[in-house]
């Protein structure tokens, strides 16, 4: 009875990973600059990844525990790279796309002079 | 099953050390070397080697992408100085 | 910091030191087996010219592993079939081939690569030895996402390096992945911040430790077994955690001469630049 559950339970967790992994992927195709498409390919992907893996840990007998920390450790990891990257590309001088109202990192003040002038 | 995943794995690290060698651009060159990197660790996986494809992983794709960059960095810094 | 001891003590016990080792590495040229006083029937196990040790169980039980009229190499040693968890007192108990044969049967080979990595990171650090210049104004304010997420993320990759180089004698790993790892981790504390400097005395204390550790555990194999980095522990039973004798104390040697080299590498290439790396 519990296998079942256990099972019906890791199938669906895994769809709903397979999905939001889908969505991500479209999110890059379709969004327009580098910053929405970074925040797509790792909000969508973060879900997807963890969603799935937990469902291979309840799948599978005795994984558990190593696709929670899995899941932990991505969670944790993959925001800090995606602001990484999203603060030095725009360190580096990427403009957002036009659509993007307010620029609220433009307001706070910094003063990026000198940097990512290529000339 | 496995050769055909170790086929594709062979036909990206050939292109991206192809894009290694011909690139303009010194950082899409050094990022490509990691992309080969990893690669090649999957690669030795595939060969049930995996101490060499952990080695290769941490250090060819992790540390000396990093240390190449850092030394970019500071070479193309010492050219602009000069040029000044 | 002043230092008071007369130069002639200074070179008296360099020259002391050093002609203990000369004296150690003599004693082992000398007194190691001779090629032919080995039997290398002894050294090299059956089962391990197979990678799948369960297949190659089965098929030497039902005989039929070798074809016929064929000699195995080792016919005159009695076959015992090996046991996960159960058998004990092989001659090398490690479950990692790849391990045993490196630190064990060829311990001497991994001391010249960590010899060889000596003094790679020491050149390094001769080439980019200077004075270092501390940024004169901060031009933008650091991360505090990336700040505390890589102080957080090192801890566990930390972690992970040291499970890497203890558990080198049972799953794939060892001592010079787990010391990349740790010093991947320093680096990623390194892009934290600004101005981020490691604790050079540490760093210089570990990596000398660990090196003296690594001559002084063959020194005891030799002066115990009569062979320079000899097993001279029990082997226990394979597959435990405390088994294959002195391999676990050798990576953790390793481990910790590595990741410090690698930090100390990392951390003359990115320290006395005048730039910010947050």
């Amino acid at each position: 009875m519990l296998n079942v559950v256990l099972g019906w339970l890791g199938t669906v967790l895994i769809s709903i990973g397979v999905f939001f992994l889908f969505l991500g992927a479209l999110g890059i195709f379709r969004l327009p600059d580098l910053f929405n498409r970074l925040q797509a390919g790792t909000k969508a992907t973060t879900l997807g990844v963890v969603s799935t893996s937990i469902g291979v840990g309840l799948l599978v007998k005795g994984w558990l525990p190593f696709s929670v920390a899995l899941a932990v450790f991505l969670l944790m990891t993959n925001p800090i790279s995606s602001h990484a990257v999203a603060r030095a590309s725009y360190r580096a001088g990427v403009k957002p796309y036009h659509g993007t109202s307010p620029d609220e990192c433009a307001k706070r003040n910094l003063d990026f002079s000198g940097e990512g002038e290529e000339k | 099953m496995i050769i055909y995943v170790a086929t594709i794995v062979v036909i990206v690290i050939i292109i991206t050390s192809l894009i290694a060698v011909f690139s303009k651009k010194l950082l899409s060159s050094i990022i490509s070397m990691g992309l080969v990197s990893l690669g090649v660790s999957g690669l030795f996986f595939f060969l049930q080697a995996p101490d060499v494809a952990i080695t290769e992983a941490a250090i060819g794709a992790g540390l000396s992408t990093a240390i190449f960059v850092i030394a970019l960095k500071k070479v193309k810094k010492g050219e602009t100085k000069d040029e000044e | 910091m002043k230092n008071d001891t007369p130069k002639v003590f200074k070179s008296i016990f360099a020259l002391f030191v050093v002609a203990i080792f000369m004296i150690g590495l003599f004693y082992a040229f000398v007194s190691m087996p001779k090629g032919w006083g080995v039997n290398v029937n002894n050294r090299v196990s059956r089962l391990y010219i197979l990678k799948n040790v369960r297949t190659a169980t089965r098929l030497l039980d039902s005989g039929k592993f070798f074809a016929k009229g064929m000699k195995p190499l080792r016919a005159e040693v009695p076959y015992k079939p090996i046991k996960f968890k159960k058998t004990a007192n092989l001659e090398d108990g490690a479950a990692n081939v790849v391990t045993s044969i490196v630190v064990d049967y060829r311990g001497f080979d991994t001391l010249g690569e960590v010899t060889v990595l000596f003094l790679a990171a020491s050149g390094v650090m001769m080439l980019l030895f200077g004075k270092r210049v501390k940024p004169k104004r901060k031009k933008t304010e650091p991360s505090l996402i990336m700040y505390v997420g890589t102080r957080i993320a090192f801890a566990v990759i930390f972690l992970f390096g040291i499970y890497i180089f203890v558990h080198g004698h049972l799953t794939p790993g060892g001592g010079f992945p787990g010391g990349a790892v740790i010093a991947s981790g320093i680096l990623g504390l390194f892009l934290g911040r600004n101005g981020y400097t490691p604790n050079h005395a540490g760093l210089k204390v570990f990596e000398s430790l660990s090196g003296i550790a690594f001559v002084i555990i063959g020194l005891i194999g030799l002066f115990s077994v009569k062979s320079f980095l000899a097993n001279f522990l029990p082997t226990g039973i394979i597959g435990n955690l405390y088994s294959a004798g002195f391999i676990s104390l050798i990576y953790i040697a390793i481990g910790m001469k590595v990741g410090s080299e690698l930090a100390a590498v990392v951390d003359s290439m990115i320290g006395d630049t005048k730039e910010e790396w947050s």
